[in-house]
């Protein structure tokens, strides 16, 4: 299993570079597919196939399909000197190399994170900790009840978010008033 | 599993920001039929929110003052403090939106869809106040934010508008980034987004030491950029330039009051204890007095007065952080009952002094934004320095609302900034932070240098020769006359709004795992 791991984990870190680094906009949507591809299958990995569908579904399937459409319709095949600045370049890799280095270290102190029982003290109905997806079956029926249970306030409210976005596009593209 | 969390009264729980949402979604329908767009949707917005400030006022009156309904499984709370901050950002909006009535149609743009998403970032504002899950403060950003983009971006003929929203638009949502992978790092510490549990994992020791303060650190970035703190400033001078003033003036204050009540109440109301507050009080000490010097020296190079306003924002922003700073440097003891004594009053203090200075800074940020979209007409920007010359003999009543505004921002006595500084700056020097104070002080002097500098243009300056400006509609004088009034009225009688921040910064603590 760990092998596993450690090749997916591989494919979604050099993929993701790919992404970034391409200077051709359609490779780099190429490559982010890949990287859709192999976080679902690290989400397969943790026994959550519902997460891994979706992320299929709506990723690689449904959100790459308008990047290719903006990017056909923008025409932007190359991008001319995107990075100006060599030291604002050098810069930025070295601020992220720095988080990145803070994440591992932090990742190694934790240890092993077990799930909390609720505190003394808390509120009737509160979040209790992630439930154990591998010895539930089919995890669909967790997300579902989770999504219109506990979590129902989050999920109306984006559902509130989906309407701004729909009559902020409209706002921002609609010809001339 | 937990048991049923939705029961029928939650909804009333959920009253005022039902009530928007409700209301922004009518909002958007009168313009399929009305003659004139915007003829009938834009007054009914402003109805909306007048009256859901009147539903959260009577709220308020009848509510207990010991007791805090929460709603959904505890993930939503409207205790006082809620409701303070829900008063806040209604105000901000009403005057946003007198504003906005009298320059939209100057630009032919007056549509329903932009008042709507006033009232739709207004409803994310309050979602982030009463949110004691990490999930429904980060919907409720997202919901203001989104917002926010679209209606930088409103005025789509002007290049300058478009430049706001993109740029806005691109490190607004890397800084949501930032703050989401924070919050899922707590969430990878400690097993839940709901404050409580993260809470209960932090007394029981089990929240994994370097990840958790990773996940805070995060956190603290994503909120900087949120309220504009230095080094997480640089988007604002374009935006607050580039966007129409009526957002300007909205985002600058009810957008920053937002992510400051998030942060008070997940940092200084939900997680203490020296782990966490050993992680945000230092980081916060460097911004707020980055803040203040930068925001206020840089704001002393300017020309435009719109840009200047964006730059004091800054230098605003570092005075309340001290505020922050302030309360923070109480909350170390762990575990309940770890602060009693001068350590409590001065937790309450400190949060109050914050609650007043957001009162405090919407009035006049919005007053003199308001004063700016006044001078507005054929051939001026009402932007410049230039444009405000001689405005004393033009139209006097307008320089001396001016000059109320400018006063309060430097804070002289008799305005309401005098008071809020004054609590500020006296919450820094209690918790032992003389030094930051002594900074805010001194940037106080600074700032009062550009502030009298358009004073100076206004009455010691002839006014430039045969310019005409627009008559100014009665909305506008309305907007400029209230913000002017209350800015003079906590100047002169603070202790009722002391009183109510007092209420508010007592409530943050009220639930029962608050301890």
């Amino acid at each position: 299993m760990p092998f596993i791991f450690y090749i997916l984990a591989l494919v979604v870190v050099v993929s993701a570079l790919m992404v970034v680094t391409r200077p051709n906009a359609v490779h780099s949507v190429m490559w982010l597919i890949l990287t859709f591809f192999a976080v679902a299958a690290l989400f397969i990995l943790q026994g959550a196939e519902y997460l891994a569908a979706v992320q299929v579904l709506v990723y690689a399937g449904g959100i790459m399909v308008l990047f290719l459409f903006v990017i056909m319709l923008v025409k932007l095949e190359q991008v001319e000197g995107f990075v100006r600045s060599r030291m604002r370049l050098s810069a930025a890799v070295v601020l992220a190399g720095l988080l990145l280095v803070s994440v591992g270290v932090a990742f190694r102190l934790a240890g092993v994170v077990q799930a909390v029982p609720l505190p003394d003290g808390g509120l009737p109905g509160s979040q209790a900790g992630p439930v154990d997806l591998s010895l539930v079956s089919g995890n669909l029926e967790v997300v579902g009840t989770k999504l219109l249970t506990i979590y129902l306030l989050p999920f109306e409210l984006v559902s509130v978010i989906l309407l701004v976005a729909v009559v902020g596009a409209i706002v921002l593209a609609r010809r001339e008033a | 599993m937990p048991g049923p969390v939705f029961q029928p009264a939650d909804l009333l729980t959920l009253g005022p920001s039902l009530a928007l949402v409700i209301g922004a979604t009518l909002v958007l329908m009168p313009d399929l039929w009305a003659r004139r767009r915007g003829a009938v949707s834009a007054p009914l917005a402003l109805l909306v929110a007048v009256a859901t400030l009147a539903l959260v006022v009577s709220i308020w009156v009848r509510s207990d003052p010991a007791a805090a309904p929460t709603a959904f499984g505890g993930s939503f709370v409207l205790d006082r403090f809620a409701l303070y901050f829900d008063v806040v950002f209604l105000i901000s909006a009403i005057l946003a939106m007198g504003i906005s009535l009298h320059l939209l149609p100057q630009d032919d743009a007056q549509t329903g869809e932009y008042y709507a998403l006033i009232l739709f970032a207004t409803a994310g504002m309050m979602f982030m106040t009463s949110g004691l899950d990490l999930l429904v403060i980060w919907l409720g950003l997202e919901l203001m934010t989104l917002s926010s983009y679209v209606l930088c971006g409103y005025l789509r003929s002007s290049r300058r508008s478009s430049e706001a929203a993109l740029k806005y638009f691109l490190l607004g949502s890397f800084s949501t980034g930032i703050l989401l992978y924070g919050m899922s790092l707590i969430y990878g510490a400690t097993g839940s987004t709901y404050l409580p549990a993260i809470r209960g994992a932090l007394d029981a020791g089990r929240a994994g030491g370097g990840l958790f303060s990773l996940g805070v650190v995060l956190m603290v970035a994503g909120f900087g950029f949120k309220v504009a703190a230095v080094p997480f400033h640089q988007w604002v001078p374009d935006v607050y330039q580039g966007a129409p003033t009526g957002i300007t003036a909205f985002i600058s204050t009810a957008g920053k009051a937002a992510a400051l009540a998030a942060m008070l109440r997940i940092f200084a109301g939900g997680l203490w204890g020296s782990q966490v507050t050993d992680v945000w009080v230092p980081l916060l000490v460097v911004l707020a007095a980055a803040s203040m010097i930068l925001g206020n020296v840089t704001a002393l190079l300017q020309t435009s007065v719109k840009r200047m306003l964006a730059y004091s924002s800054i230098g605003h922003v570092g005075y309340i952080l001290m505020g922050l700073v302030a309360v923070g440097s109480q909350l170390t003891g762990s575990g309940a009952g770890a602060m009693a004594g001068r350590g409590d009053d001065l937790y309450r203090f400190g949060v109050a002094s914050v609650l007043i200075y957001t009162l405090v800074y919407t009035f006049t940020n919005v007053g003199a934004l308001a004063v700016v979209a006044a001078l507005r007409g054929r051939g001026l920007s009402g932007e410049d320095i230039e444009d405000f010359a001689g405005l004393a003999r033009r139209r006097p009543m307008l320089a001396f609302a001016m000059l109320v505004f400018l006063l309060s921002l430097a804070g002289i006595p008799a305005t309401a900034g005098f008071i809020g500084k004054w609590y500020l700056f006296g919450a820094a020097i209690r918790a032992d932070m003389a030094w930051l104070a002594v900074i805010g002080v001194a940037m106080s002097v600074v700032s009062a240098y550009y502030y009298l500098r358009v004073v100076v243009a206004m009455y010691m300056r002839p006014a430039p020769e045969g310019e005409e400006q627009e008559p100014v509609s009665g909305v506008l004088t309305a907007t400029v006359v209230m913000a002017m009034g209350f800015t003079l009225l906590i100047g002169v009688f603070p202790q009722p709004f002391l009183d109510l921040a007092a209420q508010g910064a007592a409530h943050l603590r009220m639930l029962p795992w608050q301890g």
